[in-house]
């Protein structure tokens, strides 16, 4: 079997009471709802949205720092769903986390090499002369001089601090990483080096990533498969080289849409969508998008639309995913300028 | 050509410590006509916040000081002027709007009397007339039916709105300029294009302009009319906005370039990096200060770099420049 993440049906609601003591009532927040999706070996899938869309969420629910409410995630064929305790401790060492903020998610009192070697002696891999090869190994991997072994975090600069936490995350051989916004907060120059290095061991080692961004152009340049996300339901999804030449979803047009030109003599007026995202907590009937999308009509407020293909392994989820103008095609959507497709 | 509106020169920021005072900001010169958006453009640490913090006059000045320079605005130089004579500027001909609305707004206070205080302290109307031109001003940024919303808190609002609330306080005395620093880093994609499409009307309508600070090139393409490279505290290049993205000169100009032109290109080759990451200002030395990451570093880099001088004031601080086309500025 090929798939190292099968997701199926997943969902969190949470919970909130309202009033003092909940004396008003509980009141549910559906921050995701039903996704579905399958990370294959050695690929990368990409979860793009933007902000309260769930796809933190998600990575959290797939790691287990979070519980689902309902759905089942697979890895590499086993239910981690039904798992917990020592169990559960053991079989994480198959998934591993990237975190956004390398300041933040280091622990400041260790050492690089300590930091590193610390997912080998939690799962009991190897003695202490291999686990110190082994770290050897890694720093060489993620491009970290040796001499950085006993430096502490805040003698590392961002992008190095990076670099460690990705040999973390690789130190424990898992077969999935999920990289939540991992070179969100790098600077241009040094977000290069990160994505090259995530693709340099990816094709080294076969490993598989899901990696979460808000960020158009990063998803485009990493992923094999996407899914876009919008108010905890996926939208679209697909190969990301489908996705991107021709998207079939009004929402995931409006954000290629939204992405600011390369270059000035592509500047244009953008048909930008329209107010904001509503509440998680009152969710729209029907399509979720509907409030804000510009072909809305009166179905759309009636039935929530079902995921349908629209190439093969490229499904939308919009009730009028067949009768849209082309993209990039003038209409009462957002257009698209030629460089943002090509 | 009408005189420029803003003119910064020479200017240079340090850091005070127990040693020598560390240079943060380092002879940077530019200048801002009626209308015109300048975008100061560098990554963290650059010193492109602390640039526009001195130009309105709210540098710490505990830890920091304006060493040398002068900015010019309106005829006066700021960096002299006395500090009641800056806060009648401050918000009447300047103002300023920051990346993080929650932080820049008084959580206790509603929007509208936040707006309304700007008149009142700037202009002495009465409170009545203040915040009925408060309530005007969320209608120009667009904001969904400002007499509700102008009764609401900031923590009411999102984050797209916030910042609309902060551009319409900017806004409510007609500024000069609007120095607008990283205001849509913070924002999500489709609200960010709304945002800058805002603040593109208002230059337009007003004829008011805008200094505006960013990392993102894609900002820079969408809205520039001139450009400032910064590196390390110094201006590494400055041109019009064509000039940047046709005829980049500097190597980390080009470096910057070419990491977003290829990630937006949808080809998946191997990105150009940048190596090595930026030096502190502390351990900067003499010399060109991108020499370390530089691939067409020479031994001459590690003399300062002359400013050359292109076609359409295209300035560029690097010794490749001199086998080249240009000319000492």
């Amino acid at each position: 079997m090929s798939a190292v993440l099968e997701v199926s049906g997943l969902t969190q609601i949470f919970t909130s009471r309202q009033g003092p003591f909940g004396l008003f009532g509980r009141r549910d927040l559906r921050a995701v709802d039903d996704v579905s999706f399958v990370v294959a070996r050695g690929r990368t899938f990409c979860l793009v949205g933007e902000s309260g869309c769930g796809k933190t969420t998600i990575g959290r629910m797939v790691v287990r720092l979070l519980r689902p409410t309902a759905g089942s995630v697979h890895i590499n064929g086993e239910d981690f769903g039904n798992l917990s305790g020592e169990t559960l401790r053991r079989k994480r060492q198959q998934v591993q986390m990237v975190f956004q903020d390398p300041f933040a998610c280091l622990n400041s009192r260790m050492t690089a090499a300590e930091i590193v070697e610390e997912p080998l002696q939690n799962f009991g891999i190897g003695d202490a002369v291999s686990r110190r090869r082994k770290v050897a190994r890694l720093f060489d991997q993620v491009g970290l001089p040796q001499h950085f072994r006993a430096r502490l975090p805040h003698h590392l600069s961002g992008g190095q601090r990076q670099r460690l936490g990705i040999a973390r995350a690789l130190a424990a051989d898992p077969a999935l990483i999920v990289a939540d916004e991992a070179v969100a907060a790098l600077d241009v120059s040094i977000r290069a080096q990160i994505l090259n290095l995530l693709k340099d061991v990816q094709r080294e080692i076969g490993i598989s990533y899901l990696f979460i961004s808000h960020d158009l152009a990063v998803v485009r340049y990493l992923a094999d498969d996407v899914a876009v996300m919008y108010l905890g339901a996926i939208v679209e999804q697909g190969p990301a080289k489908a996705v991107f030449a021709a998207p079939a979803h009004p929402y995931t047009r409006a954000l290629i849409d939204s992405v600011p030109a390369v270059h000035p003599r592509n500047r244009r007026r953008r048909a930008a969508l329209e107010g904001e995202v509503p509440s998680a907590a009152s969710l729209p009937s029907g399509c979720r998008f509907r409030t804000r999308c510009p072909f809305a009509t009166d179905i759309c407020a009636q039935a929530a639309p079902a995921m349908t293909e629209v190439t093969p392994g490229h499904a939308v989820a919009c009730h009028h995913a067949g009768s849209l103008p082309r993209f990039g095609a003038p209409g009462p959507g957002p257009a698209v300028a030629p460089d943002a497709v090509a | 050509m009408s005189a420029p509106l803003l003119c910064v020169e020479n200017l240079s920021i340090t850091l005070n410590t127990r040693g020598a005072p560390v240079p943060l900001v380092r002879n940077v010169s530019f200048a801002i006509d009626p209308g015109e958006t300048l975008c100061l453009v560098g990554e963290s640490g650059c010193g492109k916040s602390l640039t526009a913090l001195s130009i309105i006059g709210l540098l710490d000045q505990s830890v920091m000081q304006v060493a040398s320079g002068r900015i010019l605005f309106e005829g006066r130089d700021l960096v002299t002027l006395g500090a009641e004579e800056l806060r009648k500027l401050r918000g009447d001909r300047l103002a300023m709007v920051f990346q993080e609305p929650m932080t820049s707004l008084n959580p206790l206070l509603r929007v509208g009397e936040q707006i309304a205080e700007v008149i009142v302290e700037h202009r002495g109307v009465s409170e009545a007339d203040a915040r009925r031109q408060a309530v005007g001003l969320l209608d120009l940024v667009r904001i969904p039916d400002a007499r509700r919303r102008a009764s609401e808190f900031p923590h009411q609002l999102s984050g797209g709105m916030r910042q609309r609330v902060m551009i319409a306080m900017a806004l409510a005395l007609r500024p000069a300029l609007l120095i607008a620093d990283e205001p849509t880093t913070a924002l999500d994609v489709t609200i960010q294009a709304q945002v800058l499409t805002l603040i593109d009307d208002l230059r337009r309508e007003f004829g008011t302009s805008v200094l505006l600070i960013t990392h993102d090139l894609g900002v820079v393409a969408e809205m520039a009319d001139r450009v400032v490279v910064l590196y390390a505290g110094s201006i590494v290049e400055q041109a019009g906005v064509n000039g940047i993205f046709d005829a980049a000169a500097h190597p980390y100009t080009r470096g910057l370039l070419g990491a977003i032109g290829q990630l937006n290109s949808g080809i998946r080759d191997r990105l150009v990096e940048i190596p090595g990451s930026v030096p502190s200002p502390v351990s900067l030395g003499t010399g060109c200060a991108f020499r370390q990451r530089c691939g067409a570093a020479m031994p001459v880099c590690h003399s300062e770099p002359p400013l050359l001088s292109g076609a359409d004031e295209h300035l560029t601080a690097c010794w490749l420049g001199k086998a080249g086309a240009m000319v000492p500025a």
